[in-house]
């Protein structure tokens, strides 16, 4: 190391003293993974920085501090103090993760630590998923990832489509956000979380319940917030993935800081083939092939100001040989944000997006040609101002969405055209938003805040039918689309009590609150169940939800083994009226629906973290366990999953076992005759392995990565929209420098 | 700890000459339906349709009662491919008992292991009853060319069950409204109809007593080769509330006579006589 600092080293050896320049890499010590805002600052003074994105810092120490202690803080490691002299010597600092978080840390040096997003939102419990767990564990894709978490159950097609849903609720009503930009369908507000690259995130952040207000009122059962990275220091990323399937899958990403402007860039071709067990011939496969490129601008205007441009563009596509199908999608997103100051005014947040999905199906089956094609593009504005004051905080917000949405849906059999449907239906979107955070304060003890917050929405949607065309015009079928409005206010209310020792700390919150969802185009062409020719337009459908939680960490001083525990847990209750109930004919091409007048889901979830030899072992024990009275309109749910998760870390080596158990899957599917009859899928049980080793060598860093999903034996091999019972293998190999 | 990292990357360097995870097979998703029909006294068991009533499919039975129904790409079902719901399987015949069965599909794809369908897919217990019996004669074995231009034909028919209405198109209560002659060597079919019938319904509830129909095709008209026919009676067993979608996709109806009939399954006694010498009109 010491030849690593001739020119430090010479600085010390001259008589007349002058300023040392001290500087490492700071390292989580068990993961070996690079700590990004880490304060690096000279005990009892001002002078100080952070740590970057690679773990790295700097430090120009003056020469009276000669004898001066350096301190490390972090919010989630023990503090740590070496002399300025050992650390001349060093290259590399551990750092040891800590149980209970630290408060209070005072960031010296600038601030780019990027705050949560959702957190401005009314509060709830979040769950923020980083990068830590899943960049070096070989997860596929988002869907692949987000599994793991009991709460949330992933339906896999065989096109490679992963959709999610959480708390037993269905897809469509969890609302995904991609660095602020709305990723849902404005076709049928499903998320297909494949288009979604893992190795460019930060993080995710996960909230489960209805009770945002910031992202609209459609988030019946959650929002999940996808974090790209922004910012990276390291030049260079490439990362190859193998697997079953003949999967294949390369990750490229570059990088360059140009003074306040950070740009990178990254690649992804992935590629999968597989092949039917009583294939004829070669072309009785399925192959499927997706590129995503992302381009990120990030540009510090100023010490609390920044402004980032991103275009991303996902492209995939399914070819099966065997049905002559075949379906392509493209998703482009380009959003521009700014963070900061305008003039006077400070702490505005400013959103410019566009979105535009295209998806063309076409299968040639028989003697039936069908071509669908479904067009949607997105234009978002959000602008929200928050005003901080001594005992609350307000945030005033206003959204825009318009999006046009064209459907096309054309067949013909033996050259005859059998049926054509084309719709174009243009949605505007308004929304105003007032959240009110207060700060109170519990006392000077154990507890020290209880807040009360509010938020009040006010939402506005009108929709424009400018073109239809049905064919064959069947009554009551046929150019059924108006013009339409509709308008909901909604009222939320969170309180929260804090708690905090320094080998204790306590959350316990209660949150209250109503929400609306809007029918979609797939909805809007879909005609009631009873009754075919009258008309009514659909009813929004509405959900009321309380939920209670608490959240308590342990930190346990006196052994020299157990660090200490974490446990959380949260009971709720969702409240549904006029929940919407599809219904699927075939050979119709518009769905029936009714509206289940009332429908409830009541839940509980908790989980236990125990913490060993410097958080080097987690054992985390999960469950989530829900009571859903009507299995017609939230069909093939899991009401249990149970999860336990073992993850040691140990000197750059990483092992999670993951053990779980999803209970049957209880359907109600409407008979012909009237009734309805129940089915259930079995239970599954099963265990995934990961093993990693990242290392150091210079500057880059390495890491290989094997992992292996349901490794115990299951006669699975097909997919059949259950998520991912098969056996699966992929070995991950990637560097950075 | 640098030898375990380098012997990991060396591994990763050999795993990836040649893609160690071989496997790449799927069964694909559940759209096949399958089974045997079984049926007391026939030797060969072919022509049983089976039909998912809605979704619109039909396959016959093979010879020896089997049967494998693909349903079709779920994105053809309708607009959003989500298809769910409980289906009738029928198992249409001419003269055994129509049997329905319940099959549960999920998103367009078969639910295994639930209503009627075991976890292999096989749909269970599919004995059919014979639900009446049917013979032709023929009055004239042996045709020349000097015989009179119309043979005569009956049919004989009762209930093996307590009772069954039967449709006989065209007919009446004592003519058939059509006979099928199939030439046994080249499988050639002729088709004779009473005419000005127009293959109206006549519907007869058969009991235990054998009933006869008559009929008297013009053999000479068609200018019959040489060589041996079979006779077949035009009967339908009369189910009023059958899915019209059901014959759609089997492209037969009652009411217009096709040779398609005869590739339906029928349980019974057929006649055959000989054509000695071409026939001429």
């Amino acid at each position: 190391m010491l030849r690593k600092f001739p020119l430090l080293l010479l600085a010390l050896m001259t008589p007349a003293l002058a300023a040392v320049k001290i500087q490492a890499v700071i390292l989580d010590a068990n993961t070996h993974r690079e700590v990004y805002g880490v304060n690096v600052f000279i005990d009892r003074s001002t002078i100080g920085t952070i740590s970057g994105r690679n773990g790295a810092f700097q430090l120009e120490v003056p020469a009276d501090y000669a004898n001066a202690l350096v301190q490390f803080q972090h919010i989630s490691y023990n503090v740590r103090r070496i002399s300025l002299d050992s650390l001349q010597s060093l290259s590399v600092i551990y750092l040891v993760p800590r149980v209970i978080p630290l408060q209070d840390v005072e960031v010296i040096g600038k601030s780019t630590i990027n705050t949560i997003d959702i957190r401005r939102d009314i509060p709830q419990s979040i769950k923020v998923l980083d990068a830590g767990k899943f960049d070096i564990r070989g997860y596929v894709d988002a869907g692949d990832f987000l599994n793991i978490e009991p709460a949330v159950q992933v339906q896999e097609e065989l096109s490679g489509k992963k959709t999610l849903s959480i708390r037993g609720g269905n897809a469509d009503d969890v609302i995904v956000l991609y660095n602020g930009v709305r990723m849902n369908s404005p076709f049928d507000n499903v998320f297909d979380f494949s288009l979604i690259d893992l190795a460019n995130l930060e993080r995710f952040e996960v909230i489960k319940g209805s009770n945002t207000s910031l992202y609209g009122p459609e988030a019946f059962s959650g929002v999940i917030n996808i974090v790209p990275q922004v910012q990276r220091d390291y030049m260079a990323f490439a990362q190859y993935r193998m697997g079953t399937y003949n999967t294949e899958n390369l990750n490229l990403q570059l990088n360059k800081s140009l003074g306040p402007v950070v740009a990178s860039y990254s690649f992804k071709d992935a590629s999968q083939v597989r092949h039917f067990i009583d294939a004829v011939d070669e072309s009785d496969q399925l192959q499927n092939i997706q590129q995503h490129h992302n381009a990120n601008l990030n540009f510090h205007i100023g010490p609390a100001s920044t402004l980032n441009a991103m275009y991303s563009r996902a492209d995939l596509t399914y070819d099966n040989g065997r049905d002559g199908e075949t379906v392509a999608q493209k998703n482009d997103v380009a959003s521009l944000k700014y963070d900061g100051a305008i003039g006077p005014l400070g702490d505005v947040n400013l959103l410019a997006a566009w979105k535009a999905y295209d998806e063309t199906q076409r299968l040639n089956y028989n003697d039936l040609d069908l071509n669908r094609h479904i067009q949607d593009q997105s234009l978002q504005f959000d602008a929200d101002k928050t005003v901080s004051g001594d005992w609350l905080d307000l945030l005033l917000g206003y959204s825009f969405r318009g999006a046009g949405v064209d459907f096309d849906d054309d067949r013909e059999q033996g050259g005859e055209n059998i049926f054509h449907q084309a719709t174009k239906i243009d949605r505007r979107h308004h929304g105003v938003v007032a959240i009110v955070k207060t700060h109170g304060s519990a006392g000077q003890g154990f507890l020290q805040t209880f807040n009360i917050d509010l938020s009040l929405r006010y939402d506005s949607i009108n929709d424009k039918v400018p073109e239809q065309k049905e064919m064959p015009s069947s009554p009551g079928l046929a150019t059924n689309l108006t013009d339409q409005s509709w308008q909901a206010a909604h009222f939320k209310f969170a309180t929260s009590l804090d708690g905090y020792r320094d080998d204790l700390a306590f959350k316990a919150f209660l949150n209250y609150g109503a929400n609306t969802k809007f029918p979609t185009v797939v909805q809007r062409l879909s005609v009631p169940f009873a009754d075919a020719v009258l008309y009514p337009d659909l009813t929004p459908e509405r959900v009321r939800s309380l939920e209670v939680g608490a959240e308590l960490f342990k930190e346990d001083r006196s052994s020299t083994v157990l660090d200490g525990w974490h446990a959380e847990g949260a009971v709720f209750r969702n409240y549904y009226t006029d929940k919407f109930r599809p219904f699927y004919t075939p050979g119709v091409p518009v769905v029936f629906y009714d509206n289940v007048p009332i429908a409830d889901i009541y839940g509980m979830e908790a989980s236990f973290n125990v913490y060993f030899l410097h958080k080097k072992i987690d054992l985390e024990f999960g469950i989530a366990n829900y009571d859903i009275s009507e299995k017609s309109a939230f069909p093939f749910k899991s009401e249990l999953k149970r999860t336990i998760d073992l993850s040691i870390d140990h000197a750059g080596f990483s092992l999670l076992l993951h053990w779980f158990y999803e209970s049957e899957q209880v359907a109600w599917i409407r008979t012909f005759s009237g009734p309805f009859a129940e089915v259930a899928l079995e239970p599954f049980s099963n265990l995934d392995v990961h093993l990693s080793k990242s290392f150091r060598f210079n500057r880059a860093r390495f890491f290989i990565n094997i992992s292996g999903r349901n490794v115990l034996n299951t006669s699975e091999v097909a997919l059949q929209g259950l998520a991912i019972r098969d056996h699966r293998a992929y070995l991950t190999v990637g560097a950075q420098f | 700890m640098k030898k375990i990292s380098l012997g990991l990357l060396s591994l990763a360097i050999f795993a990836a000459c040649s893609n160690p995870f071989g496997n790449d097979e799927i069964t694909g998703e559940k759209r096949t339906l399958t089974g045997a029909v079984t049926i007391s006294g026939a030797a060969d068991l072919s022509g049983v349709y089976v039909w998912l009533d809605r979704i619109n499919v039909g396959v016959f039975t093979d010879e020896k009662g089997e049967f494998k129904l693909t349903l079709p790409p779920k994105s053809t079902l309708n607009a959003s491919g989500e298809v769910s719901g409980e289906f009738d399987l029928y198992f249409y015949s001419i003269n055994c008992k129509l049997e329905i069965r319940k099959v549960l599909l999920r998103n367009g794809v078969l639910l295994y292991g639930e209503a009627d369908v075991d976890k292999n897919g096989a749909v269970r217990n599919l004995t059919l009853i014979q639900t009446f019996s049917v013979e032709t004669r023929s009055a004239f074995p042996q045709i020349s060319p000097g015989d009179p231009p119309e043979i005569s034909i009956t049919a004989h028919m009762r209930a093996c069950i307590d009772s069954f209405a039967v449709n006989i198109p065209g007919g009446n209560f004592v003519l058939l409204g059509g006979v099928f002659i199939k030439r046994i060597e080249t499988g050639q079919v002729f088709m004779f109809e009473l005419a000005g019938t127009e293959g109206r319904p006549y519907i007869e509830m058969l009991d235990k007593k054998e009933r006869l129909w008559s009929f008297h095709p013009d053999v000479f008209d068609r200018g019959l080769e040489m060589g041996t026919y079979r006779i077949y009676p035009l009967v339908y067993p009369n189910y009023p509330d059958i899915p019209a979608g059901l014959f759609e996709t089997l492209g037969l109806s009652p009411q217009v006579m096709d040779e398609k009939y005869l590739d339906l399954f029928v349980l019974g006694t057929f006649a055959e006589f000989e054509v000695l010498e071409d026939l001429q009109p």
